[in-house]
């Protein structure tokens, strides 16, 4: 039974499609995450499941019951990107008004609020005015509200958002943690490495409409790409390789072999040897969940990752003659 | 429980502010200067002298006052011949516990206002072709007026109907020295509860005056025996002297209600609308709209939080003052209590105003100026109204004497609904004067301040009915602009 299930789901800010059609679901004690660039539609779409932008078309549930209404809102926990807190509580009074508001009693409230600001880092802090707060300190404060009243659902938007390093790895085990409470978490991050360590599934966004969606392993699961570099005076076997059906892509001094179904790197390594050729260099390429957002974004939007790709032949080109020299 | 946790919040987003500690200590500043105001009691000589002053300005008073108009001559503006009294004699026949307990005898001259210049005048332009007018008529029709009441003339008719130069009436009955001692009576005994409990007519040396020897008994109501006002604890007194209750009735609902009241509201409705907006930030409102609470419900009590901020601060200036006066005066008159819901639900008025702002605009200066812009609108429309009506009662004075039914202009009908259809600002200051006004003083001196106000009194279900209405129109409308945009 899915704690977030979405069909189709459509929203339109005047001229602007900020969603178009988006059909996911989420199951109960999954961490999922979801990636997408500025105004891909991912705040928008937590938004709406919390009731605070209303949609246009499709459906959307939460626990199977209507997304957005108060009785569903109980059983969640958000942290907003870019969130304000009223400056004149303390991260104490601030959960405990968030507490009555969520129904708790008056001695859970008590009971929860040192032990849970003393897990996120805020106990020796908790009764200063949040106005006197760093920004890190501010987004331990928005975990804690978002997991105070132990909400079954959780959404982070940002969550390591100005965060140090420590406090992300904390903010990872917080999540963990909620996780191994039997809760499902969402989180919506920039921060491609925080999600792929963090998440069980992903899905990708690009504009309004999800473009990629499954497992990180799924995601990133090698495509068969090698990088091979043998000694300068040698000449490397590319039209043999070519006429066994190899597809080939020089990088440099060096040649990255890309293998298609049924192709093993056998083959390449037996004709190297058979020519008596040095290898100096041989990687099995590795894909990140950054370059498998990049291929996608690039793939339903061409042209929207070209300064990105103008510097990495820029990088290239200074690393092969930095190279070169040293050799030298 | 929620709601009561959001009431929570907005009073300590004000007590964040310092805005509230700030509005208490000055508050109490403010009774502190309320406490240094003295009231002693005025001897009975200058209680007497004060009150025949105040008998010899030329109003005219019908059917036992219910009915006041200055008697001023249109043309000129200078007042109509009236009767002026003095105190020829006086004498403490008694002296009491208090100065309004004991006894008094005095002699009173009346005589015309204006005898000598009308003489002199007439005499100098050689055109007196009129008969001069003995003196004693104006005291006469003024006493016959007095008696009038009714559809039908009884004891004067007006010799031109819209004319209400004096001179000019016709006495139908002669007035009777009873008729007199009621008139003078009563008159006294609204100011001072002073009874007549002697009255004679003593012959005068010029046959144009009266001269009436007056015995008075002890005040039934000693509370409302006139009293001179000293301020900063006795630093400076008041040269004259009024009766307690009205003094009190003017602190509490002049200085109190509508000053005090007037610079609370005006005050809270800078502070207040910092709150909605505030609440409304982009950061801010996706937090609150996350939680289990309705978007109506949030916004409401948000509202019913700035309420509650002009419900403390009222209600600690009101009981303070209502302390500090009840220990100075010795009066514990709980009606000025009444100035604090009222006071709370003219802010209400604006801060709804505020409140459809806030949603439509998030910002607080805008706020601030289209709640501060309508607070005028209907300032200007009460202030107007207020014209109107003093045109309306000169006709229904008119109307009185002509003994017909009152015409009256057409703008001051169409002013007056304006203000009906608008909300009530003026008027639940009306009806807060009222509540105080029956709280402070006797019957006799309602009846009295019954003539100088309006004729109709504002009914309280009209005014809280259509204030209700504008209020619940307003917040209607900026919860369902709340509740369907997108944040």
């Amino acid at each position: 039974m899915a704690v977030i299930e979405t069909r189709d789901l459509r929203k339109r800010y005047k001229q602007v499609e900020a969603l178009r059609g988006v059909t996911l679901k989420v199951e109960p004690g999954e961490v999922f995450g979801l990636l997408g660039q500025n105004g891909a539609g991912k705040t928008t779409l937590i938004k709406i499941l919390l009731g605070i932008v209303k949609f246009g078309e499709g459906e959307a549930t939460l626990f199977h019951h209507p997304a957005g209404t108060a009785d569903v809102r109980n059983r969640v926990g958000y942290l907003p990107e870019d969130h304000r807190f009223p400056e004149y509580h303390s991260a104490y009074s601030l959960l405990d008004y968030y507490g009555i508001l969520y129904g708790m009693s008056k001695d859970d409230r008590r009971k929860k609020i040192p032990e849970l600001l003393d897990q996120v880092g805020l106990a020796s802090r908790m009764n200063d005015k949040i106005r006197t707060y760093s920004k890190g300190m501010k987004q331990r404060t928005g975990i804690a509200q978002a997991i105070f009243h132990d909400p079954e659902l959780i959404f982070l938007d940002e969550p390591t958002d100005g965060v140090d390093p420590v406090g992300r790895r904390e903010i990872r085990e917080i999540i963990e943690d909620r996780r191994k409470r039997g809760a499902t978490v969402f989180v919506n991050s920039h921060l491609l490495g925080e999600i792929e360590m963090m998440c069980d599934r992903v899905a990708i966004m690009q504009k309004g409409q999800l473009i990629r969606e499954g497992t990180v392993q799924e995601l990133t699961a090698q495509r068969g790409v090698y990088v091979i570099g043998i000694l300068e005076r040698d000449r490397f076997p590319e039209f043999e390789l070519r006429q066994e059906g190899f597809n080939l892509r020089e990088i440099g001094d060096r040649w990255e072999i890309t293998l298609t179904d049924g192709q093993s790197i056998t083959p390449v390594l037996e004709l190297l040897r058979a020519q008596n050729l040095n290898v100096v260099h041989m990687i099995e390429k590795k894909q990140t969940l950054e370059d498998i957002f990049v291929s996608m974004v690039e793939a339903a939007e061409p042209g929207v990752d070209a300064r990105r790709k103008r510097r990495a032949v820029e990088r290239d080109e200074y690393e092969r003659g930095r190279d070169r020299r040293d050799r030298r | 429980m929620k709601a009561i946790a959001i009431l929570r919040d907005s009073l300590r987003e004000a007590w964040d502010s310092k805005t509230l500690l700030v509005m208490l200590v000055l508050i109490a500043i403010f009774m502190v200067g309320v406490a240094s105001i003295g009231y002693n009691a005025a001897t009975p000589r200058v209680v007497f002298d004060q009150h025949y002053a105040m008998m010899s300005q030329g109003i005219l008073r019908i059917d036992k006052g219910k009915v006041e108009l200055p008697l001023i001559d249109p043309k000129t503006r200078l007042p109509f011949p009236h009767p002026t009294y003095e105190i020829t004699s006086f004498r403490i026949t008694k002296e009491g516990s208090h100065p309004s307990l004991g006894e008094q005898e005095y002699t009173i001259l009346i005589r015309n206002s204006d005898a000598e210049k009308d003489g002199k005048d007439k005499e100098k332009d050689g055109k007196n072709t009129e008969k001069k007018e003995p003196q004693v008529e104006m005291f006469e029709r003024m006493v016959a007026a007095w008696h009038e009441s009714g559809s039908s003339s009884e004891y004067l008719r007006l010799e031109e109907k819209n004319d209400i130069d004096p001179r000019k009436w016709v006495l139908i009955k002669p007035v009777t020295d009873e008729m007199a001692r009621d008139y003078l009576s009563v008159m006294l005994e609204r100011e001072t509860q002073v009874p007549i409990t002697s009255f004679e007519r003593l012959p005068a040396l010029n046959p144009n005056e009266r001269v009436y020897k007056i015995t008075t008994g002890p005040s039934s109501e000693p509370r409302v025996w006139p009293v001179k006002l000293s301020i900063g604890f006795g630093a400076w007194e008041s040269p004259g002297a009024g009766p307690l209750g009205v003094m009190l009735h003017f602190m509490q609902d002049y200085i109190i209600s509508s000053v005090g009241g007037l610079l609370i509201i005006l005050i809270a409705v800078i502070i207040t609308s910092f709150f909605i907006p505030n609440m409304l930030r982009p950061g801010s409102v996706v937090m609150l709209l996350s939680k289990p609470i309705g978007r109506t419900t949030l916004l409401l009590f948000k509202y019913f939080g700035g309420l509650f901020f002009v419900l403390i601060l009222s209600a600690f200036l009101v009981g303070g003052v209502w302390l500090i006066t009840g220990i100075r005066a010795g009066i514990w008159a709980p009606g000025i209590f009444a100035v604090v819901p009222l006071m709370t639900l003219t802010f209400s008025i604006l801060y709804a105003v505020s409140t459809l702002a806030a949603v439509l605009t998030r910002n607080s200066i805008v706020c601030i100026l289209v709640t501060l812009a309508f607070a005028g609108l209907l300032w200007l429309v009460g202030k107007i109204d207020v014209i109107a009506k003093e045109f309306q009662k000169a006709e229904d004075v008119m109307a009185e004497l002509r003994k017909e039914e009152p015409k009256y202009d057409q703008w001051t009908v169409v002013i007056g609904t304006i203000n009906q259809v608008l909300p009530r600002w003026r008027d639940i200051d009306v009806l807060t004067g009222e509540v105080v006004e029956k709280s402070l003083m006797t019957l006799k001196q309602q009846e009295a301040r019954q003539s100088v106000k309006q004729k109709h009194l504002p009914t309280w279900g009209g005014t809280i009915g259509v204030t209700a209405l504008w209020i619940a129109a307003m917040l209607g409308l900026a919860s369902w602009r709340f509740s369907a945009k997108d944040y």
